[in-house]
């Protein structure tokens, strides 16, 4: 599905760039490591085929400054 | 955590969520609230400014007891161009005894001091738990769930949906689905670390005292969208907002556009030599009123991001109200023993009747005027510099004479009819005030 998405939004919508597409081996690669939970990526994807799964105890992004 | 139940669970320990859980906590109602960050306001993001109302009506001595950054006063409204812009600022030094203009406030310690308040009065705040679930009978939510298992179900009489523009408890009951990118803003910010003292000296301000800076016009490469610098204690929030729909037309990258605005001329000197220290990204509501989903339904009352009530530049405190309302509306549905749909209705009416949905009302037509077209985002800044260049040089050239090029400019570039259209209605739904 990804290989036939004409924009790919998620490639550029993300804060963080954690959406990577590779045109050679045409797979897309989700670095959630960094993923700043703000939900960009389920908005924009044509197919609505992104979800966000929040992690358990407090993991994932925790702002400290503001 | 086994099977638990309460009278209320709230989801979201936001400003929302707690103010919710403190109003039913001081009238004795028993009241849970899920956060899913670390701690309240680990993982919220605003720009940001608390307005004096309704955290007022909460603590009534609100600027002694809140965990403020600066007191705000000097508000500033800077129409940006390519490489110019248009300031109009007021200060007035009375405000930083009364703090009535608002303040600067940062969410992790503001979160943490509202949800604390909310636990004092009796609330139970239970952190790192996201809910993943909700459990309905009959078609009405009647619980919630943070995992698999009894142990992580827990049951109440109402539910409070506080978590935000994404709210898994709207979308898991059918309430309301994602939103579509026309009704959000990417917003993405800096907290820069500069001195407190350096800070004074560039923003011109007495120790304590803080400025907010709201850019508005050509901030996002011609797109929808705006930009804001704020003043904290010894950090500024530099940041901006792009219509998420905009920006899958530009196709750039959110962090270009940062950056563009933090090289443009009127704001890279602002702040220099500071040090970038976190970067944080989020959702902000923006179909205002048509987007706002059922305020009750199935047992649950949205509130806060979640019912889409942020409205540029006033998140915070129509979250606030919102959670406020709720827990009043609620509090009477406990003292009556009726959790009916009925009872619960009252928490619509109260906001109809609020400061939150008249505001929306007034506005309902702002999406719609930011996505018609690009004159309020690229040419009426245009037109603003252009003519403003025009009178300032002085070169010669008669005054009679520039003011008629400046009315000709004016004719070629929007007309006079549109003008005067956007001047009597159009403009007051996407200035900020």
């Amino acid at each position: 599905m990804c290989a036939q998405c004409k924009d790919r939004p998620c490639t550029f919508s993300c804060p963080v760039d954690d959406y990577v597409w590779d045109e050679e081996n045409k797979r897309l690669t989700v670095y959630y490591e960094g993923c700043l939970e703000c939900g960009a990526c389920v908005v924009v994807c044509p197919y609505h085929k992104i979800t966000l799964t929040y992690p358990p105890l407090g993991r994932g992004v925790n702002f400290r400054f503001g | 955590m086994t099977a638990e139940r309460f009278d209320v669970v709230i989801v979201g320990a936001g400003p929302a969520g707690s103010a919710a859980a403190l109003t039913l906590a001081k009238e004795g109602v028993s009241v849970a609230v899920l956060e899913r960050g670390e701690t309240p306001g680990a993982k919220n993001v605003f720009g940001g400014v608390v307005y004096k109302w309704p955290l007022s009506e909460l603590f009534p001595n609100f600027a002694e007891v809140a965990p403020i950054e600066r007191r705000i006063v000097d508000t500033r409204l800077i129409i940006l161009n390519r490489n110019s812009s248009l300031t109009l600022s007021y200060k007035e030094q009375a405000f930083a005894e009364s703090s009535e203009a608002g303040f600067t406030a940062l969410r992790t310690k503001f979160d943490s001091w509202l949800a604390q308040k909310a636990e004092e009065a009796g609330a139970v705040v239970i952190t790192g738990m996201p809910v993943t679930d909700v459990i309905q009978e009959n078609g009405r939510v009647v619980g919630l769930k943070t995992g698999e298992g009894r142990e992580n179900e827990v049951y109440a009489s109402a539910v409070v949906a506080a978590d935000g523009v994404m709210s898994t408890v709207l979308s898991k009951s059918g309430i309301r689905g994602t939103p579509p990118p026309e009704q959000v803003a990417l917003g993405i910010k800096e907290m820069i670390e500069l001195p407190a003292d350096m800070i004074e000296a560039r923003f011109n301000l007495k120790k304590g005292q803080g400025a907010r800076l709201e850019f508005i016009g050509n901030v996002v490469n011609g797109k929808s969208g705006g930009g804001f610098v704020y003043t904290n204690g010894n950090t500024l929030s530099v940041g901006i907002a792009i219509l998420l729909s905009e920006l899958m037309e530009l196709k750039q990258k959110p962090y270009e556009l940062l950056d563009a605005f933090k090289a443009h001329p009127s704001v890279a000197p602002l702040i220099e030599g500071g040090k970038p220290k976190e970067y944080q990204a989020h959702l902000i509501p923006e179909g205002g009123y048509p987007s706002i989903p059922r305020l009750v339904d199935k047992g649950v009352l949205a509130v806060g991001d979640a019912a889409m009530l942020c409205l540029y530049p006033e998140g915070t405190n129509m979250a606030l109200a919102s959670g406020i309302l709720a827990g009043r509306a609620l509090a009477r549905a406990k003292k009556a023993d009726d959790f009916s749909s009925n009872m619960l209705e009252h928490y619509r009416l109260l906001m109809e009747q609020s400061y939150v949905l008249e505001e929306h009302r007034r506005k309902s037509n702002f999406n719609r005027i930011m996505r018609e077209g690009g004159r309020f985002f690229e040419d009426y800044p245009e037109l603003l510099s252009a003519i403003a260049r025009e009178l300032l040089v002085v070169d010669g050239v008669t005054k009679r004479l520039k003011h008629e090029k400046a009315r000709k400019m004016i004719r070629e570039k929007v007309g006079y009819l549109r003008l005067a259209r956007d001047l009597y209605s159009d403009i007051w739904q996407v200035l900020p005030w």
